[in-house]
């Protein structure tokens, strides 16, 4: 694999998978807490 | 399978991992809802310690993630999802204390149960990890001493808070969820076990000898190591490896680049070194023939693989011993590309290489431009910092056409004003790739 693949990659990654994982955290958590109490 | 599919197949995973147990809580039967603020507690708390524990991931050096993903992503990964693993499993009480302010009394350690004690002391054990982590030098803990808070406190925070999370027992009665958690525990604690035990035994089973050392200038020293009875490793210049005089077990390692030529066919490998304190001060000490393990090689730069035909070498004192691999390999295989090497140093005096730098430049299309914060009287080379313009000055007035490789070496601070300064340039950050000597 190509250097520059790979910093395209790890480029990606850390603007992109730290976000996605905060964004799917507040989404899950306030998912279960509607289902929970019968929101949904 | 295609590197690319390998990387995005182990984030689908590591996101599996995280949230697999609460999305099965949505799905399948569970017990009775409570307020929506408790829930939402709930759910954050096991996503939290969800979090907590894959954090054993990044860092592990294990080969299969070091291979398909750049250190520096792992660790900067590291940073940013533990800072909000705190936060999360932070949130976790206070919607409690929120949704039933009663609740509150709980926080009295005399009188709470133990398994509201063992959540307070994760918390804690979570909060003084992140501080010592993020404050580690304002509050001047070495490097060593830390290494080994850092991992106490989160193996502490890891067995506190599965112990409360089985305590508690509200949605953990559940028995796939009992399943599922001692499943994730289990593979934290084989993490932890490969860091811990099996990698120290595969370097004890390793060793490496003392060959040489060498005084260089600017307090640094260049370490010439041998394999003992085994063939070493094959490296890429540009590349680096952990290094112990200890034994593996406890766990004295720094990361230092190898400033040797991949070429060379001796299995020698030699490190440059600058003495900062710490380790560093012991390197001039260590005599030929003593025992030294060496854990390697890591870092994703590749003299072989990449798309351009030149490159632009970027570096800050003792970051040149990367540089220096690169050029020595160069040298050694005779090539023929043009090379620029951007030089950061204090003085005249503490330039690493000064004369070997020279003597390359005989043999190979290099150019080198010193950069001199305090440069000598009558200097009539760079001075101060390696700026944008600095860069302009010498770049070819094509560069952007050139299709030159940018390989930065250095500080964190020099790394970061430099990549701010090729991106003014208009250089894309794909042809930029860096080895930051801040790791931890």
């Amino acid at each position: 694999m190509k250097v520059n693949e790979i910093m395209d990659i790890s480029n990606k990654i850390q603007r992109g998978f730290v976000i996605l994982t905060v964004l799917l955290c507040v989404v899950f958590a306030l998912l279960f807490g509607a289902i929970q109490t019968g929101l949904f | 399978m295609k590197k690319t599919t390998q990387i995005y197949l182990w984030l689908v995973l590591y996101i599996l991992m995280v949230f697999l147990p609460l999305a099965l809580l949505i799905i399948l039967p569970k017990p009775e809802g409570r307020e929506f603020l408790r829930e939402v507690s709930v759910a954050l708390g096991f996503l939290g310690m969800a979090l907590l524990g894959l954090q054993t991931i990044p860092t592990s050096r294990i080969k299969f993630f070091t291979r398909a993903f750049p250190m520096e992503t792992l660790y900067n990964i590291h940073h940013k999802l533990s800072i909000f693993t705190f936060i999360v499993i932070l949130v976790h009480p206070i919607l409690l204390f929120i949704n039933n302010p009663n609740s509150l009394r709980l926080l009295n350690l005399f009188t709470t149960p133990w398994r509201v004690r063992f959540g307070i002391f994760a918390v804690f054990a979570m909060f003084v990890l992140i501080i010592t982590s993020v404050w580690r030098e304002v509050m001047t803990i070495k490097y060593d001493i830390w290494r080994w808070i850092h991992d106490g406190l989160a193996f502490l925070a890891i067995g506190l808070g599965i112990y409360h999370m089985f305590k508690v027992n509200y949605y953990m009665s559940l028995p796939y969820q009992k399943v599922l958690w001692l499943t994730l525990t289990g593979i934290w604690v084989l993490i932890i076990f490969y860091i811990r035990v099996v990698r120290p035994i595969v370097m004890l089973r390793r060793p490496y000898v003392v060959e040489k050392v060498i005084a260089e200038r600017g307090d640094s020293w260049s370490l010439y190591v041998k394999p003992l009875n085994h063939k070493g490793f094959k490296f890429s210049a540009g590349q680096f490896a952990w290094i112990t005089t200890e034994s593996p077990f406890i766990f004295q390692e720094n990361p230092f680049s190898i400033s040797t030529s991949s070429n060379r066919d001796d299995e020698i490998i030699g490190f440059t070194i600058k003495e900062l304190g710490d380790f560093t001060s012991t390197i001039k000490q260590l005599k030929p023939g003593e025992t030294i393990y060496v854990d390697g090689p890591y870092g994703n730069f590749n003299l072989d693989e990449h798309y351009h035909r030149n490159l632009v070498l970027i570096a800050g004192g003792i970051g040149s011993a990367p540089v220096l691999s690169i050029l020595r390999t160069m040298k050694d295989r005779g090539r023929e590309e043009h090379v620029m090497f951007f030089y950061g140093n204090p003085t005249l005096d503490s330039v690493i290489y000064l004369e070997e730098l020279e003597e390359i430049q005989k043999e190979i299309d290099l150019k080198v431009v010193h950069v001199l914060e305090q440069p000598p009287e009558g200097w009539e080379g760079e001075k101060g910092f390696i700026t944008a313009d600095i860069l302009k000055r010498h770049l070819p007035d094509d560069y952007k056409e050139w299709e030159y490789l940018f390989f930065l070496c250095g500080p964190m601070p020099m790394i970061q004003a430099v990549e701010g300064a090729l991106k003014g340039l208009g250089i894309p950050s794909v042809n930029i790739s860096s080895e930051k000597y801040e790791m931890a």
